[in-house]
């Protein structure tokens, strides 16, 4: 671990075992899955067996008719409202109009496996045999599956009435006024002088990289349960990443009030953003409503596959212009992303972040948002970087090769770093962009020496901005001197400890002394969801002012009890609440003294705090891998993986840890194995985790993580989100070490055997 | 005076400048004189009263929690930028 000066900590930065890991290790945990209420019936989804289609006709009659079978749900029944309403789901908005049409199919089916229809029944397989009796009278309609082809004028529309918009109105008419076409969104950044830029060039560098779509592969499918009750209130039991979005998504869907809708998070099976939109919860209230009775549902992995939203598959062209001596005087870069069917991939983040590790004068990217006949994508760990910066990174590696320069020396020559402007205009705060540059030329991985045949290193820079949002929060201070801890943020990645420790640390107490629940939307302020990079982040903040809440009314009791002005309290780091001298004696009492006293002073104390921080700290990471390809197979194996990364302060270093193992390792898959394969007709080809191949454990090394603290100053424990930025640097890395390894320069991702066999023999 | 940068987007109403000096102490006070200066501007960033959805506005690199209430300080600057989302 490499520090920059930071205060020193009692409990932030020790790594104390997670409240939660008896329960998981030993099975108890619940999860969406395992809700079971009285008299609960079962949902299936009839999904559409065509990636394209019209559709002329629902018959659900037989179905509804089959013994067992309680009710059935389609696109009528849900109350529509086609104004343009936009629901904010904490990570960027969701437009109405979509989201209800990408629970149930309308009159047309934009991708195979979008959901028509549902049913509920006494039993799971009566539902499963009860869709085989609903008749749907389908038009096969053209397919496009390419977001080139799908801007082509001549392309198929998926929606007639679509018009291309510029992102949060930006537009000043041009764009938003043409004709109807795939193009759901466009966007445009500039600083500098571009075309200045590449004249004052010496090499200029241009090349297109694609990469296919990725799923996120969280072992949980998608669930969830619904009861609608007859008083007209709504509880749902689901998995997700944000209880407080899937009632949002509930109430706008199902045009109810906040306050009727109630959502119990289960425990979750991991999620990377590709739990945030709600699919089938609102198919189950619905049919919940028509039954009384609480209904399940939960889906298949090849629903998961075809049915949920995986990453944009994306074509970017990037192009690079730099003095002989190596410095970046322009940058251009152009995107398309694929949003599947409906408008609304995170091609403008990945616009933003696609040159953020470097200091460019000159830069423009423009970015389009792209319609085509495939599942809706959703975020995925840092949406919209890996793919942008997969593009930059693989040429600033070329730069490297052509200018005969170290790739890291190149690359610290252009380090973003504190008040460079990336190409939205803002500046970069403080940021540990060169420190992570140089953990990595320090280390033990970058100064060995790489032996043997068709073998290869490469590295590669990322940047991700992270997020804020809302968090809230209450905390009890019980009579024995311990803290119950209330939360809404689900718990992905250890975030009951990283809140526990960090409330601790405000209050002078134990980690064990702090005991966090996570809980429903009723019992708690709202909270945003964990993702974004966000959670130990704004939860920090959150239990920093909950804490500081405490302490205030602990001071204020503590001068009550003694008859003296509050004022002249002082609440200590170590958890003593001292006094003024009483006749020369100091007074002071521990925390556990005065909580046991609570009661008969005027009762118990709770704080709260509902804080939305933005003075987020951005981060960097880099990468260094080594692999070996073999020439007569294609295939890759990595030999040595080291992620560096600046974590601003670990709070739990041990989940710090893990996370960029995690990331690193999906960044692997994204490089080497994972494909989303279609045939002409739009039909995924691979929709099991058998032939969708992740990495896992047995495909790669031990990835040794390396952990950068450069504290971020707005934040009380200099907290920057780690979650996504890990993913970030591995698809140029692996790329970048491929080239080495056999001299072929892979711009289309995933590297496969027989991709690279491809590139190693041409004409073969 | 507030540095306003002017998304690449909404140029052709600041007369293709970069970034403009407005006067203002908050954004709601810096987004109408922007208005003032440059017509059509606060059309494409408010909506109904309030900060479009899908749309942020920062003060000094730091996104405003408090919408068009934020303080605006001497010379801070001021964007205009699309909102981001993570996973």
């Amino acid at each position: 671990m490499v520090t920059t000066e930071k205060p020193e900590y009692r409990v932030v930065g020790t790594r104390p075992l997670r409240p939660d890991g008896a329960d998981k290790v030993t099975g108890r945990a619940q999860y969406g899955v395992d809700v079971s209420l009285p008299g609960m019936l079962y949902g299936r989804v009839l999904r559409s067996p065509h990636a394209h289609a019209r559709i002329l006709s629902v018959d659900t009659s037989k179905a509804e008719a089959l013994d067992g079978v309680r009710a059935v749900a389609t696109f009528g029944d849900l109350p529509i409202d086609d104004e343009e309403t936009v629901v904010d789901i904490g990570e960027g908005a969701a437009e109405g109009r979509w989201m209800a049409r990408l629970v149930f199919a309308d009159d047309k089916a934009l991708f195979k496996g979008h959901a028509v229809a549902a049913v509920c029944a006494t039993d799971p397989h009566i539902a499963e045999d009860a869709l085989e009796l609903i008749e749907v009278e389908y038009e096969p309609l053209p397919v496009v599956l390419d977001a080139r082809e799908s801007m082509d004028e001549n392309a198929p529309l998926l929606h007639p009435d679509l018009l291309t918009e510029e992102v949060a109105g930006f537009g000043v008419g041009d764009v938003s006024t043409a004709r109807p076409s795939n193009i759901g969104k466009h966007c445009e950044f500039a600083i500098g002088d571009v075309d200045a830029g590449f004249e004052e060039a010496e090499i200029i560098l241009e090349r297109e990289f694609e990469t296919s779509a990725y799923h996120q592969g969280y072992i949980e499918a998608q669930n969830g349960a619904a009861m609608w009750n007859p008083d007209g209130e709504l509880t749902v039991w689901v998995s997700s990443q944000g209880p407080f979005v899937v009632r949002a998504q509930l109430a706008q869907l199902l045009d109810m009030p906040l306050s009727k809708v109630k959502v119990v998070p289960m425990e979750i099976g991991g999620g990377f953003g590709g739990k945030i939109p709600v699919y089938m919860e609102p198919m189950a209230a619905i049919m919940s409503k028509k039954t009384g009775r609480p209904v399940k549902m939960y889906m298949t992995r090849q629903e998961v596959l075809e049915s949920t939203g995986p990453t944009p598959g994306s074509w970017v062209r990037a192009k690079i212009g730099a003095k002989r001596d190596g410095t970046l005087v322009a940058a251009d870069v152009a995107l398309a992303f694929e949003s599947g069917g409906f408008p609304g991939s995170a091609f403008v983040a990945g616009a933003r972040c696609a040159l953020g590790p470097y200091d460019i004068p000159n830069m423009h990217v423009e970015g389009w948002d792209v319609v085509v006949n495939k599942p809706k994508v959703a975020a995925y760990r840092a949406p919209g970087a890996p793919q942008t910066e997969f593009a930059v990174e693989s040429l600033m590696d070329e730069l490297a090769g052509m200018l005969e320069r170290d790739p890291m020396e190149l690359r610290y020559q252009n380090a973003a770093g504190q008040g460079t402007r990336l190409v939205d205009g803002t500046a970069l705060g403080v940021v540990g962009n060169t420190e992570v540059m140089d953990a990595i030329t320090q280390s033990d991985h970058y100064r060995s020496e790489l032996q043997g045949e068709n073998r290869g290193r490469g590295v590669a820079m990322g940047f991700w901005g992270n997020g804020g949002m809302e968090t809230s929060a209450l905390a009890n201070v019980n009579a024995d001197g311990t803290v119950s801890l209330v939360v809404g943020t689900v718990d992905i990645g250890g975030l009951r400890a990283t809140h526990a420790m960090q409330l601790a640390e405000t209050l002078g107490l134990s980690y064990e002394e702090v005991h966090p629940k996570v809980v429903d939307t009723d019992s708690v302020g709202m909270t945003s969801v964990t993702g974004g990079s966000r959670s130990t982040f704004a939860g920090g903040w959150a239990m920093h002012e909950v804490g500081m809440d405490l302490r205030r009314q602990l001071e204020a009791r503590a001068a009550q009890i003694w008859e003296v002005d509050a004022d002249d309290v002082t609440y200590g780091d170590d958890a003593i609440i001292r006094g003024p001298a009483d006749g020369g004696e100091a007074r002071s009492m521990t925390f556990g003294e005065l909580a046991g006293q609570l009661a008969m002073t005027g009762g118990m104390i709770q704080g709260s705090a509902s804080v939305r921080p933005e003075t987020v700290g951005p981060t960097f990471a880099g990468h260094i891998v080594d692999v070996e390809v073999d020439p007569e197979t294609g295939k890759v194996d990595v030999l040595r993986y080291t992620a560096v990364q600046d974590v601003g302060t670990a709070i739990h270093p041990s989940y710090v840890e893990g996370q960029i193992q995690g990331g690193a390792l999906q960044g692997v898959g994204m490089a080497l194995t994972e494909e989303y394969f279609y045939d002409d007709d739009g039909v995924m080809r691979n929709s099991s985790l058998l032939d969708y191949r992740m990495p896992t454990a047995l495909d790669t090394p031990m990835i040794d993580a390396v952990l950068v603290e450069v504290p971020n100053p707005g934040h009380p424990y200099g907290v920057r989100g780690v979650g996504e930025v890990p993913i970030v640097p591995p698809l140029a890395a692996v790329a970048n070490a491929i080239h080495d390894a056999v001299g072929v320069r892979m711009a289309k991702l995933p590297a496969t055997p027989r991709a690279i066999l491809e590139e190693l023999e041409p004409d073969a | 005076m507030a540095k306003v940068f002017v998304p690449a987007l909404m140029r052709k109403l600041s007369n293709e400048e970069p970034v403009v000096d407005i006067p203002g102490n908050t954004l709601r006070e810096v987004v109408n004189n922007l208005d003032d200066a440059y017509p059509g501007m606060k059309d494409l960033i408010i909506e109904n009263g309030r900060v479009r959805p899908g749309l942020a506005l920062a003060v000094d690199g730091v996104m405003s929690a408090t919408g068009l209430m934020a303080k605006v300080p001497e010379d801070g600057e001021v964007h205009i930028l699309p909102a981001i989302g993570g996973g």
